[in-house]
């Protein structure tokens, strides 16, 4: 042990003691969270920042050595959820740390593989459900369980919708309305795209509704666009925006009465044709398509979608379409100058009306904050370290 | 087998004729080699790591300067890094050829058994003399054992079920035969994440499930006066286990078989007369190796899916080398051409022969060749106290892949370096220096390049990575017993490969701009009579320079240990011998952007031999006082090891 202890000696000179440098932080306003993720996804951490006045985001919280996290909001709650291959759900109450979690658990049920859980939707302080890409069940969970063993209340099977030869037929989001648990499937076969599905869950009786009974098959809603990867709801209807394939076709937005289940195309790949350039040339790696990646709703008439650019493999810019979901007039905005040449991962609408878009350009990453009303930038950029990739939002009540 | 059936044809013919084989005087150049322990270049000889380590990368991990990189247990690629400089940067040699595939630019330290080496080589500034070293970080070069007087056997048992057998002896005089065997069942306790059993009893230590490995390899070498043909065979079977869920139905698997055939030679020439002498050397290689891969995941646990993939490659390679002395002065002239294929089959993927889908399988197709000229001066003065070594090489290499998306149309690349190694040596009774400064590149895999499957693409455009090092070594001898090493040194590297990804999750390798590593190594070492000790320290200091991608910029190259220390006594009474080891390493991060710190760590190893007659026995504990901590790659390593060593010649 002697010769032991003057190394140990040497290691502390050598390599230093390190001061604990995680300070906690709290919110004392309405806020903004962003996932952010390193270009070579080999890390990721947490920003949050005010959502009004000074934008500064607070970086380096919630720090991983992985990038399969993202986070979702309830009031004051933020969810840090690790995806697949780490499925574990943490909660924080934001109000009073973003360092120390009221619990983490498990995403993980029974003998199933990596359960991938997409998002957490939840409907009230002790309900919410989990949308699992790895699964073939949605969790239904109380999220104010102290133990782990009450976090989950029952299990709802979608097992139906896999498509033939696949393992779990990919939930990749989910929203709640008039009582009704929308969850979108992209059913991919393998990394084709085929007939995406909303199923529709009543929440009363965790049963699945038939959206159609005059046809046999599947209960649910079946989309136009395929590769379902963004489901909001605004005023009763849903907007579904579907990336498609990943060189092949344009994708597209589906509006979706969540009474009636009537699905009206808004995006489709006929809606900006000088956004494709295509050549017959059998050499797909010059031809250029947009992909329908996200949407947000400000109200009955006016909506944002994303239109990712893809040149071959290559993500060439992110243009940012308006859409009057009332008359179905598209145009593709051109102000603020500050979005031209931008590749913009997510965009959300905050209490205020106002688009927030995650600018995921490596060189200079961060937030852009748009009135909606004049399509004007709103305030500063807001600096980040690494590409955002989910944007949410925190209320203190 | 057909080229295996011939081969060995030749092989016992070319033993028929070695009775009546031309006595010509042999190559002699090795026998200086051997006193050489400069950080610059040292040379380990066979009785340094025999019956002492389990494998090749426990012997090189306790050496300065040395960092080796191998995630999980036994069967899991052994990979390392010299002086600072990334796996991919260094270069691993087998009797003078390359091992490094262009496929993936990988390679695996343990693939060779212990047992079959005679002796290691390591190059850190660059020549070409002493060892052909080009590679950005330095280079490792395995001597295989020839011909010995002595039938060998030996067994190693150890923790984890692991077992390791090996006989080595000769036919004939001139030829030898090695056989080895090693298996572990590599079940040790891990940390699992989200059990499968109870997902909500987390990081619960649970024997490894699926995590067994074997190899068997066998080694034939026929050894002429001028000519040594060798052979190796090589059959491995590692199973992946699930490190997340530990799910007791995966049945994951890479299983590997691969194939050797070289033949090599030398002649010397000398001519001498009354007032001029000169001599020449001449060697030449010519090398195939054929590996077959076959990765299967039937229930899909480890990847995106199931797997059902085969890989196939083959590289040819050959070199020319000759050496002209001529009083002070030496002369160098190197030739060395390769090819490689490589091909990819997803057999239970019905569209991965159409490739396209980005991050879809894509049957792949490649091919890359490449020749290198080098030529090499070195002169010393009359006294022998002073050394200017050059070398000026220039390599030009051609890929192509078959293009994505299409069936006929293929990508080519055209590429060509100008390296150097300029180096000035001074030799003094006691302590030499050397003065070196190296112009590397590492040229950009195939798969970097073009793009295989998953969430990678290739990049046609990649630029090869280069770098221009400085470097001083210095060796002071104190006195018979002690003897004090030291190196300083400062490599600019400039478009280094990296993985990039975009805001869809699909990547793809671009080289950032520039990045500097300067650093300090220091060994003193003492040999007594009974008792020998080692110190040596490794500091370093790393910023890497990329505006295009702000979390990256100017931040410390990640994967490296920054800070180690390592101490190693051991004592030699009459037929015992024991050793102690400890290390230290720190100052690590796990990602590029710097934001996860990487686990700092200290380690003690033991080592107990006993001779006696013709049997040796010992026993290794790794890890003695079983530390926990998550290495380079940030998963949690295997804890205390321990390992039971028998030998016996006759």
């Amino acid at each position: 042990m002697k010769k032991i202890t003057p190394l140990i000696i040497a290691t502390s000179l050598l390599i230093g003691c390190g001061a604990d440098d995680k300070k906690d932080f709290s919110i004392t306003q309405d806020s903004y969270a962003v996932q952010s993720v390193a270009s070579d996804y080999s890390s990721s951490q947490v920003a949050i920042g005010n959502l009004i006045g000074d934008r500064t985001a607070k970086q380096g919280l919630l720090k991983q050595a992985e990038s399969n996290f993202t986070i979702s909001t309830y009031e004051n709650n933020l969810y840090h959820i690790g995806k697949k291959n780490i499925d574990t759900i943490s909660r924080f109450d934001a109000t009073s740390s973003t360092n120390n979690s009221e619990w983490t658990y498990s995403a993980n049920h029974d003998e199933e593989g990596s359960a991938n859980v997409y998002t957490l939707v939840q409907q009230s302080p002790t309900n919410g459900y989990l949308i699992r890409y790895g699964s073939t069940f949605v969790l239904q969970i109380d999220p104010s369980a102290i133990l782990e063993e009450n976090f989950v209340k029952a299990k709802i099977d979608l097992s139906a919708y896999t498509y033939p030869g696949s393992e779990y037929p990919r939930m990749s989001d989910a929203v709640i309305a008039d009582n009704k648990l929308f969850v979108a499937m992209q059913r991919l076969d393998g990394w084709a795209e085929k007939e995406a599905y909303i199923a529709v869950i009543d929440l009363d009786t965790n049963t699945e509704i038939d959206t159609d009974t005059q046809q046999d098959g599947l209960k649910g809603i079946p989309l136009n666009a395929t590769n379902t990867f963004t489901l909001v709801e605004h005023n009763g209807q849903l907007y579904a925006a579907g990336r498609g394939g990943y060189n092949s076709d344009t994708g597209g937005l589906d509006k979706i009465d969540a009474s009636t289940y009537a699905v009206t195309p808004l995006i489709d790949s006929n809606s900006f044709p000088q956004l494709i350039n295509f050549s017959d040339d059998n050499d797909n790696s010059n031809d250029s398509y947009y992909h329908v990646t996200d949407v947000a709703v400000v109200n009955d008439n006016l909506a944002y979608a994303t239109l990712n650019i893809e040149l071959g493999y290559a993500t060439v810019v992110t243009k940012i379409a308006t859409i009057n979901p009332s008359t179905g007039a598209l145009s593709v905005l051109t102000e603020p100058t500050e979005l031209n040449e931008k590749e913009i991962s997510d965009i959300n609408i905050d209490a205020n009306d106002r688009l927030w878009l995650g600018i995921a350009n490596a060189d200079a990453p961060g937030i852009l904050v748009m009135d909606t009303d004049t399509n004007t930038i709103s305030g500063d950029f807001i600096e980040l370290d690494m590409p955002a990739k989910r944007i949410d939002f925190l209320t203190v009540q | 087998m057909r080229t295996l059936f011939l081969f060995f044809t030749l092989l016992l013919s070319l033993n028929s004729l070695s009775a009546e084989a031309i006595q010509l005087e042999s190559l002699t150049v090795e026998a200086t080699k051997t006193e050489l322990m400069n950080s610059d270049y040292q040379v380990f000889r066979r009785d340094a790591f025999i019956n002492r380590y389990q494998n090749l990368a426990s012997f090189l991990q306790q050496q300065n300067g040395l960092q080796i990189q191998q995630a999980g247990g036994l069967g899991n690629p052994a990979l390392i890094s010299i002086r600072g400089a990334s796996a991919s940067q260094t270069t691993l040699l087998v009797n003078g050829i390359t091992t490094n595939d262009s496929q993936y630019g990988g390679y695996d330290l343990n693939s060779i058994p212990l047992n079959q080496i005679e002796r290691i080589e390591i190059s850190r500034s660059g020549s070409s003399f002493d060892l052909s070293d080009q590679a950005i970080g330095g280079t490792i070069n395995i001597i295989t054992r020839e011909g010995s007087s002595n039938q060998n056997i030996s067994l190693n048992l150890g923790s984890e079920e692991t077992l390791a057998t090996s006989f080595s002896g000769s036919i004939n005089p001139n030829l030898s035969l090695q056989v080895d065997h090693e298996r572990s069942a590599n079940n040790y306790d891990y940390p699992v994440p989200s059990p499968i059993s109870d997902s909500s009893q987390r990081d619960q230590d649970q024997p490894l499930n699926n995590a067994d490995f074997s190899r068997t390899s066998m080694q034939l070498v026929q050894s002429l006066k001028e000519v040594t043909a060798r052979i190796r065979l090589n059959k491995q079977s590692k199973n992946i286990p699930d490190y997340f869920r530990n799910n007791p139905k995966n049945n994951a698997n890479l299983s590997k078989n691969s194939a050797t055939l070289s033949l090599q030679g030398a002649h010397k020439l000398e001519h001498i007369d009354e007032d001029k002498s000169f001599s020449s050397e001449h060697n030449w290689k010519v090398f195939h190796h054929k590996t077959d891969e076959h990765y299967q995941d039937s229930i899909g646990v480890i990847g995106l899916g199931k797997d059902n993939d085969k890989f196939t490659q083959t590289r040819s390679e050959a070199q020319w080398q000759s050496k002209l002395l001529f009083q002070q002065w030496q002369f160098q002239t190197q030739l060395l051409g390769y090819e490689e294929n490589f091909f990819s089959r997803y057999i239970d993927d019905d569209d991965s022969y159409l490739c396209t889908t980005p991050q879809g399988n894509c049957d792949q197709q490649a091919y890359q060749q490449s020749t290198q000229a080098l030529a090499g001066l070195r002169w010393s003065n009359q006294e022998q106290s002073k050394q200017i070594t050059t070398d000026l090489y220039q390599s030009h290499t051609t890929s192509y892949n078959r293009k994505r998306s299409s069936s006929t149309d293929r990508e080519d690349i055209n590429k060509s370096f100008v390296g150097y190694n300029i180096k000035y040596s001074i030799f003094l009774n006691k302590s030499e220096a050397h003065f070196s400064i190296k112009h590397s590149n590492r040229q950009p895999s195939l798969y970097q390049l073009f793009g295989d499957r998953g969430l990678l693409l290739g990049n046609p455009d990649l630029l090869d990575e280069t770098s221009l090092s400085y470097s001083i070594d210095h060796l002071y001898r104190i006195n018979d017993k002690h003897q004090m090493n030291s190196a300083i040194f400062y490599r600019q590297l400039e478009n280094a490969i990296v993985p990039v990804y975009d805001s869809r999750g699909v990547g793809r390798y671009e080289n950032s701009k520039e990045a500097y590593l300067s650093g300090i190594e220091w060994q003193w070492r003492y040999q007594g009579d009974n008792f020998y000790s080692h110190l040596g320290t490794d500091l370093y200091q790393s910023q890497s320079f990329d505006y295009d991608v702000k979390s990256f910029d100017k931040k410390q190259i990640a994967g490296i240990y920054h800070n180690s220390l390592s101490l190693i006594t051991g004592w030699n009474q009459q037929q015992h011998n024991f050793e102690l080891a400890s290390q230290i390493n720190g100052n690590l991060y796990i990602d590029r952007s710097n934001l996860i710190a990487g686990d700092d760590y200290y380690l003690i190893d033991i080592n107990y031999q006993y001779q006696h007659s013709q049997l040796s026995l010992g026993f290794s504990l790794k890890n003695l006082v079983d530390t926990q901590y998550k290495d380079f790659t940030n998963r949690p390593t295997i804890g205390r090891q321990w390992i039971i060593f028998t030998n016996y010649n006759f």
